[in-house]
């Protein structure tokens, strides 16, 4: 060998690359987080019953994605025009504290407008990652990684994309992890610069449809979405637990009526609840190939509210969270 | 819905524009608002949700910054220009005094004369304030940012920490007031409302009476409401004629709060801007005597200062109910108090208006008018210089700047202040002057005037305008003398007003030609349209419709004939000349026949399908413009553009040349061009053309479109 310190070099760099190789393909080397069971807390007041923290303690949920702020748009008439800025900021109540050693990942949920209106989507990332830090700080929360919620289309994935790509940067040198919910459309398409992506196996039809039996779940639905997806990147799945009854009038969609609401409105209603029978085939219909990338793919259930967790047993929740 | 960069092209297509961003600016100058005693600073800016109203109106807010500025001079030098302090005082930052106070270079190497007599006088305690005040602010303005959120303990928290910390430990002293309001703002910005209360209730004693002192107690008193004390907040408002805060205090349980703040604090900031708010908002009788009832108490009763604004305010409350004589009398009274720039030019604005409403058209009035419209004149060019122009070209017609999204906010202030001496020149001449010139048969000066108005800040390139609304209702001899006298003036008053209006001979030939052709003087009409280039036709607004044929049988179809401009309206006017002669002198009747159903024809067509052969906009653009001057009992539409008249005698002139025929066969198939099928069947049943009218159809009428 007469060069075996070019050698030596050739080495190194083929292991950088790899190294580097193995980022792109699929996150850091390092799995973000562990196999756990999980839940969502998708309302603007944090303050969970007696209930949803037995509910997390009887279920041995470890995580807890909170929905912290979403991002919307608004004027603010300082000569910068329309701008992002955070609306509808949870409000804590409650401390985590008091639900033990849960990990509590941030959800930000980013509306379009607000993508298209950003003047830079860096600075749109350096916005929510300091807010998310600021909250954390102030809510004695420690996190590891931040999500995104987006319903991004082909139209606008170029932004949200560029966004991921910000906010992951920023949050790697944070030595924090990104991740992003995967509508079951977007996932025909290439998943975002992301560590790991949440399936949402919800909302599989359009609610505002007349003709469709139950928008929130269906697993034909499913089936037929798993047909042609391939995933580069870890996915967990998430499953309905909510129910709602849809108002329509003339065929027409009228609103959305929570139950205890008053029912008594023209037209006819059509009463929609995530059924367990469905989760359960909707579990199964998910493609193999989807599963445990990089490592064991997590369930977690949307979300944190004792109303519609009663509806289940408790052998039904074990079973929606087995993995 | 974006346009391109068109909005300053003309004051005229400007407005009406802005209408749709913030949906108030006048449409024409019926809706100008003409009562000012101060500038408009902000809008509530336009919601899409809520539909604009007077109460959404802010005003220049008073914020003490001359008093604040003229007190640094005192406690510095009067020699240093106010401007100098201004720039440290409210636009430098924080570094830059930082850098100062660490390296401090020899006071002649600054350019500003505050900081160079800080320097040269070794006031680092001023410097050090400064520094600390800068601070304050710039956390405290970041905690308004949306994406701030209130963290206990964060950099934000310790920053208003120690500026309480530093504002404690400075307890006499020149700056002590200073100290006490930054401390103040703190302590609030910090939520402490309780410790910046009993820090007022400590220092409160001991400060000057002064601006500070003025902005300390307002402060305070936003302290106050929080720990319940709101009696006390309540009495510094009154105090100070904060009438917005007596309102959010009181929760609305004062009847007349102008009465009330005036009752107590008569010289209080705030009521200028209640007051231009009230006269904005006319309409209100309610309000309006309300106003009226105040105002003449503080002119009967002179504890305020701003007699020269109440006096202008009851000026203004009388011409709005109709009281001219009134109006002039309070606005004279008024002439002989104190006021600031603004309002004495806004005086002479309103006594214009009055005078033009009472005029007599002599010749006294029009000197004094012209001698008034270049005062006008000149303060319009000054304050809406290229400059201005080049920023509203910055925005589009929603107000939306090209490199910013969307702000309305200096479109608002441009078009309501900037513009504000055009809309009130506009206003006069439009709604006053020119009806008072009209009556007095002065109509040559009503072009002229109307002319200026419309054109003297931008040439408009549009017909839609009020001066187009004027012109349509004066026929063409007096059209002819303007223009005649665009070339030969004779008077002073002629040339001032020639030289600032649009006398463009291509724009004026087109104008007479459109007259002619609308008064059927055909053999003139050519005269003008043969001097039109055709580079000038193209620019013409309504040339986009030259491609509807004049002579089409047809009333609604728009088939479109693209060789029929350029020159359109000269190749109509030449055809119809020649109809007219051939339909009165040839030999033979039937081309006389033919002659004249192509002249009536052409009639019908040029007031009905090619309306813009005959006038320079539709009916449906001039609804608008026709409110603007409703002092002249103003024709209705079919009347002044001949509509009616046109197409009866269009109808006329066809059952004469049928009659005319000779070749019942020619007439057959006129009628059938015409759709007469009845008419053709029972006068000339035995023609070729109706047996081809029976062979083909049974119910003809339902197979037009066959035949054709």
């Amino acid at each position: 060998m007469k060069h075996p310190l070019r050698l030596l070099a050739f080495v190194c760099i083929m292991l950088t690359l790899m190294a580097c190789a193995d980022d792109r393909r699929g996150g850091t080397a390092e799995p973000l987080h562990h196999p756990a069971n999980a839940i969502y807390h998708w309302k603007t007041v944090y303050n969970p019953t007696p209930y949803e923290k037995d509910f997390l303690k009887k279920h041995q949920v470890k995580r807890l994605y909170l929905k912290f702020f979403d991002v919307g748009v608004d004027n603010l008439y300082d000569g910068k025009g329309e701008q992002p800025v955070p609306v509808a900021t949870t409000i804590f109540r409650d401390s985590i504290k008091h639900i033990g050693d849960v990990e509590v990942v941030p959800v930000v949920f980013i509306t379009i407008p607000a993508l298209k209106c950003a003047p830079t989507l860096y600075s749109l990332a350096e916005h929510i990652i300091d807010r998310v830090d600021d909250m954390c700080w102030a809510n004695h929360i420690a996190y590891r990684e931040v999500q995104l919620d987006c319903d991004w289309t082909r139209e606008t994935k170029p932004l949200f994309f560029e966004l991921c790509h910000e906010v992951r940067f920023l949050l790697h040198e944070r030595q924090k992890g990104l991740s992003a919910t995967i509508r079951l459309h977007q996932l025909r398409d290439t998943l975002p610069d992301i560590d790991y992506g949440v399936l949402m196996l919800y909302n599989t039809e359009s609610l505002v449809n007349p003709d469709v039996s139950n928008s929130i779940l269906s697993s034909d639905v499913v089936s037929e979405y798993m047909r042609h997806v391939e995933a580069d990147k870890h996915l967990d799945f998430a499953f309905p637990a909510y129910q709602w009854i849809l108002w329509f009038k003339d065929r027409k969609f009228q609103g959305i009526l929570r139950p205890g609401q008053d029912t008594n409105v023209e037209g006819c209603l059509r009463y929609e609840a995530s059924l367990y029978r469905e989760i359960i085939a909707a579990k199964r219909a998910i493609r193999p190939c989807l599963k445990d990338i990089g490592y064991p793919s997590s369930n977690i259930i949307y979300h944190l509210d004792s109303a519609n967790l009663s509806r289940f047993t408790d052998h039904e929740i074990s079973e929606i969270y087995r993995p | 819905m974006r346009f391109p960069r068109f909005i300053a092209l003309s004051l005229s297509l400007l407005l009406p524009a802005i209408v749709h961003a913030c949906g108030w600016w006048p449409s024409h100058s019926g809706e100008v608002l003409l009562y000012r005693i101060m500038p408009l600073d902000e809008a509530e800016y336009y919601d899409y949700a809520v539909q604009w109203s007077c109460d959404n109106l802010i005003h220049r807010k008073v914020d003490y910054k001359a008093d604040n500025l003229l007190l640094w001079q005192r406690q510095t030098s009067r020699t240093i220009p106010l401007a100098d302090i201004e720039r440290i005082v409210y636009h430098a930052d924080a570094d830059y005094l930082l850098s100062l106070r660490e390296q401090p270079r020899p006071s002649s190497a600054h350019d500003n004369a505050f900081i160079r007599w800080i320097l040269a006088h070794q006031r680092t305690d001023i410097l050090d304030f400064l520094i600390l005040a800068k601070q304050n602010e710039e956390v405290r303005l970041s905690m308004t940012d949306p994406w701030y959120y209130d963290v206990k303990d964060s950099y934000h928290y310790r920053v208003l920490e120690e500026v309480v910390r530093q504002c404690r430990l400075y307890t006499k002293g020149p700056l002590l007031g200073r100290y006490a309001l930054q401390m103040m703002r703190a302590l609030c910005s910090l939520r402490d409302y309780q410790a910046c209360a009993d820090y007022w209730d400590s220092v409160k004693g001991r400060l000057n009476d002064d601006a500070i002192r003025k902005m300390a107690e307002l402060r305070a008193a936003a302290a106050l409401c929080k720990v319940d004390r709101r009696n006390e907040a309540f009495e510094i408002y009154v105090r100070y004629g904060d009438l917005a805060s007596i309102r959010a205090v009181n929760g609305g349980q004062i009847d007349n709060e102008l009465e009330f703040v005036y009752d107590r604090c008569p010289d209080s900031p705030y009521l200028a801007e209640e007051v231009q708010k009230w006269l904005l908002c006319t309409g209100d009788d309610e309000k309006t005597n309300m106003l009226l009832n105040v105002a003449h108490r503080a002119v009967k009763e002179k504890k305020s200062h701003q007699q020269a604004m109440w006096y202008y305010t009851l000026a203004a409350l009388y011409d709005m109910k109709g009281a001219t004589r009134e109006a002039r009398k309070y606005l004279q009274l008024g002439q002989r108090y104190p006021k600031d720039p603004y309002l004495r030019d806004t005086y002479r604005v309103m006594r214009i208006w009055l005078d033009a409403k009472t005029a007599t058209c002599d010749e006294a009035y029009e000197l004094q008018l012209m001698s008034d419209l270049r005062w006008l004149a000149g303060k319009i060019r000054r304050e809406a210089t290229p400059e201005v122009f080049a920023r509203l070209h910055r925005y589009d017609d929603w107000g939306i700047a090209d490199d910013e999204d969307d702000d309305h906010r200096e479109v608002y202030q441009l078009v309501s202040n900037t513009f504000y001496w055009n809309d009130a020149m506009r206003r006069i001449l439009f709604k006053a002057v020119c009806p008072r010139m009209h009556e007095a048969r002065k109509y040559v000066r009503e072009i002229q005037l109307a002319n200026l108005a419309e054109n003297l800040l931008v040439k408009t390139k549009g017909y839609a305008g009020e001066m187009f609304a004027i012109i349509d209702r004066l026929p063409y001899d007096v059209t002819r003398q303007y223009y005649t006298r665009i070339y030969q003036p004779l008077d002073e008053f002629d040339s001032w007003l020639n030289h600032r209006g649009k006398t463009d001979r291509n724009y004026w030939y087109d104008i007479l030609a459109t007259k002619c052709l609308r008064e059927r003087r055909y053999a003139t009409a050519i005269y003008y349209l043969r001097k039109v280039p055709v580079e000038f036709q193209q620019r013409l607004n309504v040339y986009e419709y030259m491609h509807r044929n004049p002579f089409s049988y047809d009333m609604e179809t728009f088939v479109k004939d693209r060789s029929l401009a350029p020159d359109y309206k000269l190749r109509f006017a030449e055809a119809m000349l020649q109809y007219e002669r051939t339909m009165k002198s040839d030999r033979d009747p039937n081309k006389r026949a033919d002659a004249k159903i192509q002249y009536a024809l052409g009639l019908r067509n040029s007031v009905h399908k090619c309306w813009f052969l005959t006038r320079h906009s539709s009916n449906l653009n001039y609804n608008s413009i026709r409110d603007a001057v409703p002092e002249i009992p103003y024709p209705a539409d079919t009347t002044l553009y001949r509509h009616d008249e046109y197409l009866k005698l269009s109808t006329r002139l066809i059952n004469e040349a049928i009659l005319t025929y000779t070749d019942r066969d020619q007439a057959a198939r006129q009628l059938r061009h015409l759709l007469y099928y009845r008419r053709l069947l029972t006068t000339f049943p035995d023609t070729p053309t109706a047996h081809d009218l029976r062979a083909r159809c049974d119910e003809w009428r339902d197979y037009k479109r066959i035949l054709l």
